[in-house]
């Protein structure tokens, strides 16, 4: 992608991001802090990290190598990731232990479990074949081919986290079995997935 | 009413629990039966939004032949079970809503704490059917027997399924259950 229109993109996402969590209401609270977005030339552009997201300008960008730093690793070992969302949500920013699969779409479309990385050292490893994570700093990756796939991918982890908290209240969430999570989101990323856009 | 005019109303309906936050994306489903043999179902895979009413599947509920080109939605042997046992229902939707997934992920039968509430859901007691891979006839039939006594079930660690006699009736199960499940952790969470 271009620089410009990825600049774009990050511009148009706040009334995106309005949107689409209008299907989202129970879920909880998710705030997109920045988005990474891969561009031309192994690099990626990204807000600032204190840019104000629902008021950026063109001067709140900035845009790194690959090579640089671990948002540059996940696009390089990645390479049908495009969007990298760093967020802040109310429930997984409470999530301080892994999480197992405990429902079938977060096994579908996050990965088999949800992993907490200590630091930004730890983030790749954490995020490896899956599609979100939780930092212990409060904050979550969540990445994606498109920006609504990433978009999902925060709603979604924000869910589990939800699901994960309150069913401590009721004994506990139940993983399912790890093997039949990971065929769940096999079966789903190259196969369901496929099969439906074929379905019009 | 004629088939077109169900089919509106099938896709009115996966716009509408779009809408109302019981499912999200392309997840979960809604059907309408037709007569003994035929219901309407959502097409798998689809965004809700993006439906139009003759995109709407007709299937036959004994052999699961379809018409048309696109695929009815995948949990659709879950429909056709429900319909085949409960001759009486006339719609069945299946949501992956909030509260239900929660207490769905504990594995955990709803106790039903609200008197108005036992009247909509049809009972005291909202059954949790084991866990079972999506789409096998494992969770179909589990998820048969445990809806067997009241107007809902959990279908563990996935969502829920809701069953009415119309439409109409099968919201309010579903929304009734969310606001069921709710109060069940919340009456778990003061006794912590």
């Amino acid at each position: 992608m271009e620089k410009e229109i990825a600049i774009n993109t990050i511009l148009g996402a706040h009334d995106f991001f309005l949107q689409q969590s209008a299907g989202y209401k129970s879920w909880g609270k998710v705030e997109v802090l920045q988005i990474a977005i891969r561009i031309e030339g192994n690099a990626y552009i990204i807000n600032n990290e204190n840019s104000d997201f629902s008021n950026l300008n063109k001067d709140d960008f900035q845009s790194n190598l690959l090579s640089e730093n671990w948002i540059g690793s996940i696009f390089l070992k990645r390479k049908n990731i495009n969007y990298i969302l760093i967020t802040k949500q109310e429930f997984a920013t409470q999530i301080k232990e892994e999480i197992p699969p405990i429902l079938d779409d977060q096994a579908q479309l996050l990965g088999v479990t949800i992993r907490v990385a200590k630091d930004n050292n730890g983030i790749v490893k954490a995020i490896k074949n899956r599609f979100a994570a939780v930092l212990q700093n409060g904050k979550s990756i969540c990445i994606g081919n498109t920006l609504e796939d990433a978009y999902v991918a925060a709603q979604l982890l924000e869910k589990t986290s939800k699901a994960f908290m309150e069913a401590k209240f009721l004994g506990g969430a139940k993983s399912i079995n790890k093997i039949e999570a990971w065929v769940m989101q096999q079966f789903y990323q190259f196969k369901y997935s496929k099969e439906a856009l074929k379905n019009k | 009413m004629d088939l077109q005019e169900l089919k509106t109303k099938v896709c009115d309906a996966g716009k509408m629990l779009l809408k109302e936050g019981l499912v999200a994306r392309t997840w979960g489903n809604v059907s309408i039966k037709v007569n003994d043999t035929q219901m309407v179902i959502t097409p798998s895979g689809r965004k809700y939004d993006e439906l139009t009413p003759n995109e709407m599947v007709l299937v036959d509920i004994y052999t699961l032949k379809y018409e048309g080109n696109l695929k009815p939605s995948s949990e659709l042997k879950l429909h056709c079970q429900i319909y085949k046992t409960k001759p009486e229902i006339g719609a069945v939707i299946h949501t992956h809503q909030m509260f239900g997934s929660i207490v769905a992920a504990a594995q955990v039968d709803v106790q039903v704490l609200d008197e108005n509430h036992q009247n909509i859901l049809g009972g005291k007691m909202i059954k949790a059917a084991p866990y079972a891979l999506p789409n096998t006839k494992k969770i179909t039939m589990a998820t048969a027997k445990a809806i067997e006594n009241s107007n809902a079930a959990l279908m563990s660690n996935h969502g829920v399924v809701c069953i009415g006699k119309d439409l109409e009736h099968v919201f309010d199960v579903a929304r009734t259950l969310e606001k069921a499940c709710e109060l069940f952790i919340e009456s778990k969470k003061a006794i912590v």
